[in-house]
């Protein structure tokens, strides 16, 4: 009876998810990119074969003009035609696309299927059957957007007797739906004069995906072999807002690194990305302002490069 | 004072020593050799031979001749060395001597042991009757089951011996039944039952030793009928094995260890004249075949018996050698057995044991890959695609099932199965070069041409695409004499081996932002990176008798500079992979992928770009191939080398970099040749009268 009792708590504890509960800005993935099942992985010299991916944005920010490229060893394969769906544009050999991240409409984010009809060459007449490799490149901007509440604490010395309202700490987090992740964001309160303090931030990022970061102006001709990109352009801090103090790149090409907050250029340290930011001396914090509360967000823009492959192997026809 | 050493020992041998003045003598082995008990051992021993004026005359010049040996190894002319020690190092220092000196320096004495292609037929296709009679297990049986019935009593009675000897020479041998089975079949056979009976009479012998003693002499007798004493060389080899009988088989010495001794004497046998061949077939292109099997299989006796620094040295040294040689040889077993003569090839392995500069790129060889390039040395790659098609080529096959046996008033015909394979192509506009096979068949003596055989279908085969021909050898009666022969026949064919290796084509610049980036830390990261699991491509060859490899210099990941052209080493190796020879290289055909060419000028052998066929296979290639003046001085090569420089210009850069940031492509090659096969076969003709 007991037991019984036990269970049909248990069952009234359980509920379907509200909406609003749902929490979207999680995970490591960007855009996840997959084979589809079901083609075989032989096919005969000049025959054609159909193969079909997968595309999803499984993170928080949207993307727009994504570039896929195929890559086949071309003195094996060549692409036929392609089957691409409404939104994605095919041009030279790229396609171009837009995919919404995670929202309340769609849940796990957008997902599109693209197909190609490709062409296995001829071998030679030595072997009878040759292993190939097909692959895809995803290239794509993404913003990784962190947001938390922050304690400003501009008597870490204790020297006034107002009691605090909140303990100053550093900022920690796992993932904030974006294959770059913010991890760590640490505070320094520095004293400059007798009246005024400086806030200093150390914020700690890592690549948590399973692609390389790429120049975000120019993802789309790295993908293409057309360029290399700047890597000391390929994360950028775009905003960084708490209080009423901010800081924005707006331009990067422009007006890199000005307002109320200096920051310097990410620095990379073995596989951990920090950067340094500081309220300039001349917007520091006077001391006579109590420990407060504060929303803070970090915004970061970077290129992301995935790549896929699948073993193809071309059969001799005789 | 000096005394010559010589003296001494013929003194101490012959008792005119005084006890003391032995001691004194005795004194250095114990310090050479460092052992009480053989010191103990060899004095007893000398002892009692030195109160024994005819035993110790006896062996005193065995003893003086092994102490040139003797003071090598114990570090010093003069001191006396142990009676065994003195024995095993004169038959030490003759195999020595034989294998590397007088064998090396005298085609004439080289002997690489029975051709195995006789006993396997005669085991695979005749019967037990056949083995017993070609074994000649007759005398065998008859002399143990003589020993048997004479020994069974302890000492056998004189009496009962002869009496046994004339009832088996008479009464057995006049039963058709076990004449044929038991009897004496000729003078030799007679002469052993003959030995059996004076052995049983004369000497204190047990059933053990006796049984150990008929087992050699029948394994001696059945090593003359095979032939043993026909050549010069298995006439040392045989004439060695006798020696050793006579040294520790016989007299008083050893004869405690007797019968062990007389075992160690059969398994010798069995190494020096079976097993060359086994190991030549077994595992060709290896130095197993090369083995000095007199030295080696004497070595080790000498080991079990008399070990010494000296005999430790040698078998650590030898086993090395060849373990390493076996290990870098890469082929497998072979079903074929029918290897002979030691050929140059491996005379020329062990001359090269003398020289330093061998032994100095045996060591570059076997340092690490990047010894090689520090040294300037070239490290090529290649195997046979595992994808190939398996029986392109040209094979001869089945000559070791025709019979052994023929006579001299006979048409003799011997017989192989030729398989020939071309390249097929699916283009209808395109065919491949026929395969034209040229076949011979010759009778060899003693390594010289006798007469050639006249060969069925006559003229030249031409095939297209398949074929599986039944080829006739055939020589008319009387043609042959009686005695040995080696038919071989021989096949020459055109024929051409294509071979690929993959290459990944990056920008220079994209992997400097990815180290700079510190996503990857040397080149081929980049292919790790991009989901690329074959970091280590290596060239893939079509089946055939030349193979293709490619130098390890040339890198897996080739980078492109956007600024500047680039440019890499291509050295190509062409080399003989199957047992036959090449006659001929008529041309070397590299298929360079668009935006790659041959920097000109840098080839060792000059090529010219020619348009590519037209066919979808070349489609994105560019073709270069040798001159032709150049093709036609490529005669007879053992193996040849191609070096050349590619050239990446910039402005082909975009040519060559596909999408991504890794591309990949493949440079192909095709070799075409001359390749001559052979195979042999031995025959024995006898005299039809008899």
């Amino acid at each position: 009876m007991k037991r019984l009792l036990f269970l049909v708590l248990l069952t009234a504890c359980s509920s379907v998810p509200d909406p609003g509960d749902i929490i979207l800005q999680t995970g490591t993935s960007g855009i996840d990119l997959k084979f589809l099942e079901g083609f075989s992985d032989e096919v005969v010299e000049g025959s054609s074969f159909y193969s079909s991916i997968e595309v999803r944005n499984e993170g928080f920010s949207d993307v727009t003009g994504g570039v896929l490229v195929p890559i086949l060893e071309q003195d094996l394969m060549e692409i036929e035609s392609w089957q691409l769906p409404d939104g994605f544009r095919l041009s030279g050999n790229s396609i171009f696309f837009d995919l919404e991240g995670k929202s309340l409409a769609y849940a796990k984010g957008e997902r599109q299927v693209l197909g190609a009809v490709m062409k296995a060459r001829e071998i030679g007449d030595a072997r009878t059957k040759i292993d190939s490799r097909l692959a895809f490149q995803l290239c794509y901007a993404y913003k990784t957007v962190f947001s938390d509440t922050l304690c400003i604490d501009t008597d870490p010395a204790n020297t006034r007797v107002a009691e605090k309202t909140c303990r100053a700490k550093d900022l920690t987090a796992s993932s904030q739906g974006a294959p770059v992740a913010i991890t760590r964001i640490e505070q320094r309160v520095i004293p400059t004069s007798e009246d005024t303090v400086l806030i200093d931030f150390t914020i700690r990022i890592k690549n948590k995906g399973k692609g390389l970061i790429v120049d975000p102006l120019s993802y789309g001709n790295i993908c293409e072999a057309r360029a290399v990109g700047d890597p000391d352009k390929s994360l950028l801090l775009t905003s960084l807002r708490f209080s009423n103090y901010e800081y924005s790149l707006g331009d990067p090409l422009s007006q890199p690194y000005e307002d109320e907050i200096e920051c310097q250029k990410p620095r990379q340290v073995k596989d951990e990305y920090i950067i340094h930011c500081s309220i300039t001396e001349n917007n520091a914090l006077p001391r006579s302002v109590l420990t407060f509360d504060t929303p803070i967000v970090v915004e970061l823009l970077y290129g992301y490069q995935e790549t896929i492959s699948r073993r193809v192997a071309i059969v001799n026809s005789n | 004072m000096t005394i010559d050493p010589r003296k001494r020992l013929s003194d101490a041998y012959k008792g005119r020593l005084s006890e003391g003045r032995i001691k004194a003598f005795l004194k250095a082995p114990y310090d050479a050799f460092g052992g009480k008990a053989v010191y103990d051992n060899y004095r007893d021993r000398v002892d009692k031979r030195s109160q024994h004026p005819v035993r110790a005359a006896a062996i005193a010049p065995v003893a003086v001749a092994g102490s040139a040996l003797g003071g090598m190894a114990g570090g010093g002319a003069g001191k006396v060395i142990d009676a065994t020690f003195n024995r095993s190092g004169i038959l030490l220092l003759l195999a020595l001597l034989y294998n590397f000196l007088w064998e090396v320096r005298n085609p004439a004495v080289r002997f690489g042991g029975f051709d195995l292609a006789y006993f396997q037929n005669a085991i695979l296709g005749q019967g037990f009757i056949g083995i017993y009679n070609m074994f000649h297990f007759n005398i065998f049986f008859l002399a143990v089951l003589f020993a048997w019935f004479n020994l069974r009593g302890g000492k056998p009675h004189i009496l009962r011996v002869w009496l046994g000897m004339i009832l088996v020479t008479y009464l057995l041998s006049s039963i058709p039944v076990l004449f044929t089975y038991l009897g004496t079949k000729n003078i030799f056979e007679f002469f052993i039952l003959f030995f059996t009976a004076i052995y049983l009479s004369f000497y204190q012998t047990s059933m053990e030793d006796f049984i150990a003693t008929i087992v050699v002499m029948w394994v001696f007798y059945n090593l003359y009928m095979f032939g043993a004493i026909d050549t010069l060389g298995s006439r040392i080899h045989f004439f060695f094995f006798i020696l050793f009988y006579i040294f520790f088989c016989m007299g008083e010495t050893f004869k405690a260890d007797r019968v062990r001794i007389k075992y160690w004497l059969l398994l010798l046998i069995l190494f020096d004249f079976f097993m060359p061949s086994f190991f030549a077939s077994a595992f060709p292109g290896t130095t197993m075949a090369n083995l000095p099997f007199l030295t080696f299989g004497f070595l080790i006796f000498a080991q079990v018996y008399q070990p010494s620094w000296l005999t430790s040295v040698l078998i650590i040294f030898f086993v090395a050698f060849y373990f390493v040689s076996f290990i870098r040889a890469s082929t497998a077993f072979q079903d074929a057995i029918n290897q002979n003569l030691v050929d140059e090839e491996q005379l020329q392995e062990r001359r090269n044991v003398f020289k330093l500069s061998y032994w100095k790129s045996r060591y570059y060889e076997w340092m690490n890959k990047s010894i090689y390039y520090g040294s300037g040395q070239d490290y090529y790659t290649s195997q046979v695609d595992a994808n190939a098609k398996k029986n392109l080529g040209v094979y001869l096959e089945d000559i070791g099932k025709n019979p052994l046996k023929y006579f001299s008033d006979q048409k003799i015909t011997l017989s192989a199965t030729l398989t020939a394979e071309n390249f097929i192509s699916d283009d209808d506009e395109f065919s491949f070069e026929n395969i034209t096979v040229d076949i011979s068949c010759a009778a060899y003596k003693a390594g010289e041409k006798v007469v050639d055989g006249g060969i069925w279908p006559s003229g030249k085969l031409i095939i297209e695409s398949y074929d599986v021909q039944n080829i006739l050898c055939t020589f008319k009666e009387g043609e042959l004499e009686e005695g040995k022969y080696e038919i071989r026949f021989r096949a020459k064919f055109n024929f051409a081996t294509q071979a690929y290796l993959k290459r990944y084509f990056v920008s220079k610049e994209r992997i400097g932002t990815l180290r700079k980036q510190r996503v990857i830390s040397k080149d081929l990261d980049i292919l790790k990176i991009n989901d690329i699991s074959d970091i280590n491509p290596i060239t893939k060859n079509s089946v055939g008798p030349v193979q293709i490899g490619v130098s390890e210099r040339m890198p897996v990941v080739i980078k492109l500079d956007g600024s500047q052209d680039t440019k890499e080493l291509f050295n190509v190796e062409m080399k003989n992979a199957w047992l036959g020879d090449i006659a001929q290289i008529k041309d070397i055909e590299f298929y360079l992928p668009e935006g790659a060419s041959i920097d000109p000028g840098t080839c060792d052998l000059s090529m010219t770009e020619s348009a590519v066929l037209d066919q979808e296979f070349y489609k994105g290639y560019r073709y270069f191939h040798l001159r032709e003046n150049t093709a036609s001085v490529l005669q007879n090569p053992k193996g040849m080398r191609q070096s050349c420089g590619l050239l990446f210009k910039v402005s082909q850069k975009d040519i060559l970099l596909q999408p991504g940031d890794v591309t990949t492509r493949y440079f192909r090659m095709a070799v075409s040749y001359d390749y001559v096969l052979s195979d042999k076969h031995f025959i024995n003709i006898a005299d039809a009268t008899t």
